[in-house]
């Protein structure tokens, strides 16, 4: 009363507030319909002149169109040694040059880009890099090996972004500019997947980055190493020029009219990523013109778009494994017989056709399909109660002893539907199974530790580089433990000695019987359910021409190939 | 004033004075058809809440008896005949989700207060009963927890905790017993000058019971008043957590989650987040035009 003036404002806005939410619900979906409605009018003549920001800082007037990129997810970084999520790789390898880059196939082929050509020594540890000698930063700098040993350096000192892939393989001491334009770098050890790993170095200007550097920084007398000045500018050689970047908003790249490669005819000039909080209101991107949104809408969104008149949904299942982890070292899941069982259980038809839109693929073993080394003579699990029970009746365990919890990410709706249907799975084989969700954060913390990993676990294993070892090494093999990508705590020596040896072998074709070997062992054991190679999904304008899904994150978006029709 | 223990029972007096009292009382939230509508409202939702397993059309697609169900085959079907509400993306009855969901909200509301008010109103009938240095320290404690957003704390708390049910009601908990321990300190410094307390404590009558059997009845009714307004708010509060994603896990029907998980499928599946939405709406509107009715059958000020 008379001292709790605080109390004011609780109950008049709470009023205000729960209408207006509940309203506002209500009204989501009625604009939403109309703007739907209304879009058909104006996308049909053509998406081109949609947007102002032709006239950007390149000074291009090279007359290509303007494509709009639709996303949800807002970039943390744009400095090319810490973006390592998948809209940073989109922006980065559309700037930066790496010296080596992914062909649109699947799987994906290694191309020249900075490097013309390369060669590896009989040692398998020396690689000598040729630069090109026409490539130019966006500020008239040429290309230089010691740019590239700059960029090694930067890339090891700051120990961020995707240095995870060389710590221990690569030092920037070990990499030298024999002359103006070949590098020769040598890896600590024997690293099969060293060249596939390229396309994530990022070559930077040494002179731009260090005349922007601040002094005072975390990096000694690098100072901040540029990293503030980074964020909003490139230092970059790519086909496209940094020219905006609004926090969570948009980031605007602009045709690089000096770039060494060439542009197809009807290219486009300027790609505008914007950044949106909800999916609906991408999808409504997409209606109203916009050329390509991301892949994590749900999956009823991209078939809602796929029958609208300008929009296309592009379908392909690449290299997207969906795992649900059962912990190894945990009763009574350290026993194979119940692993097998639960994996006797699970529908994998519904999951496919059902959850999913019947385009993924039932995974064989821990890779997918496309990805070489890959065999199919394996153990494999259909649902099959029968041979669920003969399983659990090897085991010391009955079916009321399986009372087990399966944690997935909060807000993704397949890892939940997934835990659902292997709940009711459970159930009808007489277990239990409580589904909880949790923040990503706390999924990681929870996987550091053998005590506090859950039973179950839902992980998309994200695919990095192009190589078997990017799945296997760091699901499977005992070092990983700590990391979520090894959440069933996996041990199996004869494992651990294959993963090495394929990492340590070098030749492709020696490589193979050992990963088959490797994937034979881990599908027997059923440390997880291999429940499927997710069909990813872009969507795209009609307009759009040359997209090819490659399957590696960010490198889809390879702006620079697209083109009108 | 009413006062039970000084007067005696069988004074005629007292007896046609509080049938008056009574009659008025009855008078004034007749009066107000909104009170009437909310009180209709609430009782709606409590029959629907005791007696879901009979009406709702299919109890495990809600996870009832712990047999939940899931039908993928028949996700995202549009509201007809058969499922009044459509479906969602795991095949399974929004109709019926949100009848159970009544259950978990009237729980989270009343667990909430229930605990708010436990702590909240001994400490305000403490600090103001005894004043003085243990009040000031009280209510800086009590202020303390007021400086932070609720929304905000129960936030930090629900997430440093395992996000779940227990831990999202104890989290609103922790925010709400402050609002209590005020309202309740206010009224105390009001009433512990009157006459009736005065004259319990000259006959010798010891603190506690000074405290509960004087003070205690005689601020009840502003709490009761804010108990029916802030019931709404406190289902509010912890949709918001739901649709955040902290709260209820599933398979279990929580009114939050379900507006959140529905918004990524709008609009085209716009049955999803409505029904849950209008459902959060029609609850809390009615604890509202109760808490309003009954504001001005006891003529007390609350805010």
């Amino acid at each position: 009363m008379r001292n709790d003036t605080n109390h004011n404002f609780d109950r008049r806005d709470f009023l205000r507030y729960g209408s207006a939410a509940t309203i506002s619900t209500i009204f989501a979906g009625c604009t939403g319909n109309q703007s739907s409605d209304s879009t058909t009018n104006d996308s049909g003549d053509g998406s081109p002149d949609t947007d102002t920001s032709d006239d950007g800082s390149s000074g291009s007037g090279s007359g290509g169109a303007s494509f709009e990129y639709v996303t949800t997810v807002a970039p943390s970084s744009l400095d090319p040694m810490k973006g390592s999520d998948n809209l940073e790789t989109i922006v980065l390898h559309n700037v930066y040059d790496p010296l080596v880059y992914y062909t649109d196939s699947t799987p994906p082929e290694l191309q020249p880009w900075l490097a013309e050509d390369w060669e590896v020594a009989d040692d398998g540890r020396t690689y000598t890099f040729n630069l090109r000698s026409d490539a130019t930063f966006h500020n008239g700098d040429p290309v230089t090996a010691s740019d590239v040993q700059y960029s090694v350096q930067r890339m090891m000192e700051m120990q961020n972004g995707f240095s995870w892939m060389w710590s221990g393989i690569l030092s920037p001491e070990n990499v030298t500019a024999v002359d103006e334009t070949t590098v020769e770098m040598v890896t600590t050890e024997v690293f099969a997947p060293f060249l596939y790993t390229l396309p994530f170095l990022y070559v930077v200007n040494q002179e731009q980055v260090e005349a922007n550097a601040a002094s005072d920084g975390n990096f000694g007398e690098h100072g901040d190493y540029g990293t503030s000045w980074l964020e909003d500018n490139d230092a970059g050689s790519g086909p496209y020029v940094l020219s905006e970047r609004e926090r969570s908003r948009q980031i605007v790249i602009e045709q690089n009219d000096d770039w060494w490669g060439s542009f197809p005819d009807d290219r486009y000039s300027s790609v505008t990523t914007e950044i949106v909080q909800e999916s609906a209101t991408a999808a409504g991107r997409m209606r109203e013109g916009a050329e390509m949104s991301d892949q994590w809408l749900p999956l009823q969104t991209y078939n809602d778009l796929e029958g609208g008149d300008d929009v296309r949904v592009h379908a392909k299942a690449t290299f997207n494994p969906f795992y649900i982890y059962m912990h190894t070292q945990r009763a009574p899941l350290d026993d194979v017989h119940v692993r097998r069982a639960i994996s006797y259980a699970f529908d994998y038809e519904a999951a496919l056709n059902d959850v999913m839109a019947g385009d993924s693929d039932h995974l064989q073993g821990p890779l997918p399909g496309a990805m070489w080394s890959h065999t199919e003579d394996l153990p494999t699990y259909e649902q099959d109660f029968e041979a669920a029970q003969a399983e659990l009746d090897q085991s010391d365990y009955s079916a009321s002893d399986l009372d087990l919890n399966y944690t997935y990410v909060s807000g993704l709706t397949t890892e939940e539907s997934m835990g659902l249907l292997l709940q009711s799975n459970l159930q009808e084989l007489g277990g239990s199974l409580t589904v909880e969700r949790a923040p990503w954060s706390n999924i990681t913390e929870m996987a550091a530790n053998p005590d506090t990993t859950p039973d179950m676990l839902a992980i998309y294993l994200s695919f990095s580089y192009a190589d078997p070892d990017t799945f296997l090494y760091p699901a499977w093999h005992s070092d990983s433990h700590g990391s979520w990508t090894s959440a069933a705590w996996y041990q199996n020596d004869e494992v651990d000695r294959l993963l090495t040896e394929g990492r340590r072998t070098v030749a492709q074709e020696n490589r193979i019987p050992i990963y088959e070997e490797a994937q034979r062992i881990i599908a027997e054991d059923a440390p997880a359910l291999f429940v499927m190679n997710q069909a990813t999904r872009n969507a795209l304008s009609e307009s759009v021409q040359g997209f090819q899904d490659n399957g590696i994150t960010g490198y889809r978006q390879t702006f620079h190939r697209y083109h009108q029709d | 004033m009413s006062n039970s223990e000084t007067v005696t029972a069988d004074d005629p007096g007292v007896l046609e004075r509080r049938r008056e009292d009574l009659n008025r009382v009855v008078y004034r939230f007749k009066q107000n058809p909104m009170s009437i509508l909310g009180l209709c409202i609430i009782f709606g939702f409590v029959f629907i809440a005791i007696f879901a397993p009979y009406i709702a059309p299919y109890p495990n697609d809600a996870g009832y008896q712990n047999q939940p169900a899931v039908h993928f085959d028949q996700k995202f079907e549009s509201p007809s005949a058969e499922h009044l509400f459509g479906t969602d993306q795991a095949g399974r009855d929004i109709f019926s989700r949100v009848l159970f969901g009544t259950r978990l909200s009237l729980r989270i509301g009343v667990v909430v207060l229930a605990a708010a008010v436990s702590i909240g109103v001994p400490v305000g009938l403490v600090a103001g009963y005894l004043g003085g240095g243990v009040g000031m320290a009280l209510m800086r404690i009590t202020d303390v927890f007021l400086s932070v957003p609720p929304l905000v704390l129960a936030l930090a708390v629900s997430v440093a905790l395992e996000p779940n049910l227990t831990n999202v009601m104890l989290a609103i908990a922790a925010v709400w017993w402050p609002w209590y321990a005020r309202l309740t300190y206010g009224e105390v410094l009001s009433v512990k000058e009157e006459t009736y307390v005065e004259a319990s404590r000259g006959i010798g009558a010891t603190s506690t019971r000074t405290i509960f059997r004087e003070i205690l009845p005689n601020v009840l009714a502003p709490i009761t008043v804010k108990m029916s307004l802030d019931m709404g708010y406190a289902i509010l509060v912890a949709a918001s957590l739901g649709f955040l994603g902290l709260g209820a896990q599933p398979p279990t029907p929580e009114w939050g989650t379900m507006v959140s998980q529905g918004r990524d499928y709008m609009p085209a599946q716009w049955w999803y987040s409505t029904f849950p939405g209008l459902a959060i709406f029609l609850i809390v509107l009615g604890f509202n035009f109760l808490g309003d009715g009954l504001r001005d059958m006891f003529d007390v000020e609350v805010q």
